[in-house]
């Protein structure tokens, strides 16, 4: 089923769009939570929380990329489950690490608290990605929207490790100086 | 940890605009799918071996689930995952790096990205990051030392500062270019080099063989008392690239620095060499052996493992994720340099098989560990040493 009849299934609150949004997008959204939380029943259940969640937003939302849509949710979901369980000292997987990486880039003194500063940042990191080169912008969307190992990356780009991690590195490096431009480093 | 900013930084990347995410995403089913024809290449040649040894109803049947996992990809609903859990430092690539040098002909903007390339290296050269940097300019592969003091505009002469400008140098020009030329000798293009530089400095030496970079046969010019402002010595190196062309290799720097600057530019040219076709096959190759070789495995277990209670045909494989330890070893050190080349190897992996069973709307899970070791044969692949079936 095309997204544009999922969507209007929605908004026509029938419980047939959560099935066919399943039946399309599980698989997405499943590799999305697994590479988070880095367990499969918790995958799961996130991938079905996303369906209640698209449930809730659609309508009054409208989106555009229904795949991108449930990503999202996907993803905000299972980093909420994973800040859970990393105050339960369960770990964090690759998520941990993605965080790790990106803590180098912006300062936590930084203050981006408002919803408005928020935004700034979103479009200041759209644009960031926009400057990039397709290679580099698809490495480093992987790894740190998708939050996928670098092995996984390597494997699926038929690249080597080494060479992910390199344009990764390199990558957050230049964010750094373009967020320093932008004034996000005191 | 930088917890709130990257925390920030996370949800603002999560914001990326859609189509960038939908780049992505075809970029990796595009490399994904030639993936799965290696694999059901693989499952193909499981055959053939299959009928040799007089298995081949078992071959075959594992081709058929490979394909069948194939297909169940295409669909949309297969996950390969993988997990990296790295032995050495993350980031000690970032400090002392096996530089594989960007494709020449690469642009200007390409070089603004990175000299890192994989596939299309022309050379390798090792690089310290942590006193050089690198980039690509007009298809010459530059490395320059890092600027650390604000004398870059100072001038000096013999070392000492110099008020007089008739004779200055300027630091922070000091740099190693990497220029390719084909169809040319490296004899014929040492002589025309030799020729130009007599136009820029007062001093040129004969062109002389030289051992210092182990490559075939290398011939260098030098010249020094440069005319002109700029960096006062050029020692040129002519490596041939076994093409047809030559790699034209020069060392710049500033007559005072010949013993400290001039010869740690030297030690860097000393690591280069010419990457051959065969190698970056080979480098591949044994990626996509281990890689091969697990599919391999797989498809043996899950036959061993279901096909006593189902028709594998019947059987809806769902799910497949691989999880990989990576172990990182130094492969090479440069005598009198602690500059290290890393190479990495599998060292175990978790498979596991989402599945449903002929009849059932419930996800079973073989899961299956191997690891990467010496088989009886003397070669290396892997090993099972553990699985089993979770509902």
């Amino acid at each position: 089923m095309e997204d544009k009849e999922i969507i209007d299934l929605y908004w026509q609150r029938s419980e047939t769009a959560i099935l066919e949004t399943a039946a399309k997008y599980r698989g997405y959204c499943y590799q999305i939570a697994f590479h988070i939380l880095s367990g499969r029943e918790d995958a799961e259940e996130c991938v079905n929380d996303t369906w209640l969640g698209a449930w809730q937003s659609i309508p009054p939302y409208r989106p555009e990329n229904l795949s991108a849509f449930l990503g999202r949710i996907t993803r905000s979901l299972a980093f909420n489950k994973v800040r859970a369980r990393c105050s339960a000292k369960r770990g964090g997987g690759q998520l941990t690490l993605v965080l790790e990486e990106l803590a180098e880039v912006l300062p936590d003194t930084n203050d981006v608290e408002d919803e408005l500063a928020g935004k700034e940042l979103e479009a200041t990191i759209n644009r960031f990605l926009k400057g990039l080169s397709e290679r580099d912008c698809n490495l480093f969307l992987r790894r740190y929207w998708y939050v996928e190992s670098i092995e996984e990356i390597a494997v699926a780009y038929k690249m080597k490790p080494a060479t992910v991690k390199t344009s990764l590195h390199r990558s957050r490096k230049k964010l750094k100086l373009f967020l320093e431009k932008e004034g996000y480093w005191v | 940890m930088n917890e709130k900013g990257s925390v920030k930084l996370f949800f603002a990347i999560g914001e990326a605009e859609e189509g960038l995410l939908r780049r992505s995403e075809e970029a990796k089913t595009e490399e994904l799918k030639k993936g799965i024809f290696s694999w059901v290449r693989g499952g193909a040649d499981l055959n053939k071996k299959g009928r040799a040894g007089g298995f081949g109803r078992r071959m075959a049947m594992a081709t058929g689930l490979v394909m069948a996992a194939c297909v169940l990809f295409m669909g949309g609903r297969m996950v390969i995952m993988g997990e990296e859990d790295f032995t050495g430092e993350m980031g000690v690539l970032h400090l002392l790096e096996f530089c594989y040098a960007q494709d020449m002909g690469d642009t200007v903007d390409t070089a603004k990205e990175g000299d890192i390339a994989g596939d299309s290296a022309q050379f390798f050269i090792n690089v310290d990051e942590n006193r050089y940097t690198t980039s690509v300019e007009n298809g010459d592969y530059i490395i320059r030392p890092l600027v650390t003091s604000t004398a870059s505009t100072e001038t000096y002469i013999n070392g000492v500062e110099n008020d007089d400008n008739t004779e200055r140098v300027e630091r922070g020009r000091s740099l190693i270019r990497v220029h390719h030329r084909e169809a040319v000798t490296i004899a014929a293009a040492a002589a025309e080099k030799k020729e130009s530089l007599k136009q820029l400095y007062a001093k040129v030496s004969n062109v002389t063989e030289t051992k210092m970079i182990e490559e075939g046969s290398v011939v260098m010019v030098s010249a020094w008392e440069r005319l002109a402002a700029g960096p006062e010595r050029v020692d040129v190196y002519f490596v041939d690239d076994e093409q047809g062309g030559v790699f034209e290799i020069t060392a710049a720097y500033y007559a005072e620095a010949t013993g400290t600057q001039g010869v740690m530019l030297q030690d860097i040219i000393s690591t280069f060499r010419v990457r051959h076709e065969t190698e970056a096959e080979k480098d591949y190759s044994e990626e996509q052996d281990w890689l091969g070789g697990l599919e391999e495995a797989v498809g043996k277990q899950v036959y061993a493992q279901l096909s006593n209670y189902y028709n594998l045909e019947d059987v809806d494989f769902r799910t497949l994720d691989y999880r990989f330890t990576m172990d990182k070893k130094e492969s090479a050190a440069q005598e009198g340099m602690n500059y290290a080349a890393e190479v990495e190897e599998p060292h175990e992996a978790v498979v596991s098989v989402g599945y449903v069973r002929p009849g059932e709307d419930s996800l079973e899970y073989l899961t299956m560990g191997f690891v990467y070791d010496v088989l009886e044969n003397g070669q290396k692949g892997w090993q099972l040493t553990y699985s089993g079936i979770e509902k």
